[in-house]
């Protein structure tokens, strides 16, 4: 029997070993190496994590201040979007608008006759001066382009039979 | 948490949106039975030279929309009248022509024919009015219109 096999019999095969003390001195100079070189006194510690939590506090705030501007942000331009469609699309200055004042305006004008209509006998009659190629007065240029011709006879038929017409 | 409420609420407006479009099909009702029929517009200008014309016709049961419109039988109205194109997929037009030359009729003619598409099995009724007929001078006329059903495609 060897000397290995006779400290596995001691022990048995895995256990571990019984602890061994050490000595005092051994104890102290461990001790020694490892501990540190001066106490921090609690004041030190205390001032180091008020200091610590301030700093790491500030960002958390920038982060919840740009959370809520985006918030803001984004519901305002809800609220724009809303007032827009609600209102912008009435407004007098858009150009669908300002096309039907133009249209509503020349429609005006084409009630030749003056009888508060336009029909076709306004454009019937606009034709046949047009035709006959006499001296035509300026509130017969209907669609404004310096001329009466047979485009204003047109535009005057147009706004005969459009839908919803006002005058 | 609140990105979660963010998160759930996209999530609900991304189903709803994916959703509307089923929904709808799903309660749409069955497609009514669609025709195509011709309405010719006739007038009598009782003897007298035609040369200008304007009426409006409505309908005022079924359900109907204008899709064409064509011009008369006499060669002065062959050309398509005047008429709002606004007025095509509805339900309502008015149509008016003129013309400036010496060969007018003086008799019944057609003068338009309105191409309708009628939905549903319902009989459409029209409304039919004379807004104004005028001879050669521009002088009115106590002319006569009519329209008559074309066959039905």
């Amino acid at each position: 029997m060897t000397d290995q096999d006779r400290q596995f019999d001691k022990y048995g095969r895995g256990m571990p070993r019984p602890y061994e003390p050490v000595s005092d001195r051994f104890h102290k100079d461990l001790r020694a190496l490892y501990e540190p070189a001066g106490a921090v006194p609690p004041q030190v510690d205390g001032a180091i994590l008020n200091q610590a939590r301030r700093r790491l506090a500030k960002p958390r705030r920038i982060i919840l201040r740009v959370r809520w501007a985006g918030d803001i942000a984004a519901a305002a331009a809800m609220v724009a979007l809303g007032v827009f469609l609600y209102h912008g699309t009435g407004s007098n200055d858009h150009p669908s608008s300002i096309i039907h004042n133009q249209s509503v305006a020349a429609e005006r004008r084409a009630d030749l006759d003056g009888n508060g209509r336009v029909d076709i006998l306004d454009a019937f009659r606009l034709a046949r001066h047009v035709e006959s190629r006499g001296p035509a007065a300026g509130e017969w240029d209907i669609n404004n382009d310096g001329r009466v011709d047979r485009d204003d006879v047109d535009a005057v038929a147009f706004a005969a039979v459009r839908l919803g017409k006002g005058v | 948490m609140k990105k979660c409420l963010v998160l759930s609420i996209a999530v609900a407006c991304l189903a709803i949106l994916l959703l509307i479009p089923k929904a709808s099909q799903a309660s749409k009702p069955p497609t009514p039975r669609v025709r195509f029929a011709p309405v010719h517009i006739y007038l009598d200008p009782g003897g007298k030279p035609l040369a200008a014309y304007q009426f409006e016709l409505k309908a005022t049961r079924g359900q109907i929309k204008i899709v064409g419109v064509e011009g008369g039988a006499h060669p002065t109205f062959a050309d398509a009248p005047y008429y709002d194109p606004a007025a095509l997929m509805n339900e309502r037009i008015i149509i008016a022509a003129f013309n400036t030359s010496s060969n007018l009729p003086t008799t019944r003619t057609r003068i338009a024919t309105i191409h309708l598409q009628i939905a549903g099995d319902a009989e459409p009724k029209y409304e039919l009015s004379l807004t104004t007929a005028a001879d050669a001078n521009g002088e009115n006329l106590s002319a006569k219109i009519t329209l008559e059903k074309g066959e039905q495609k």
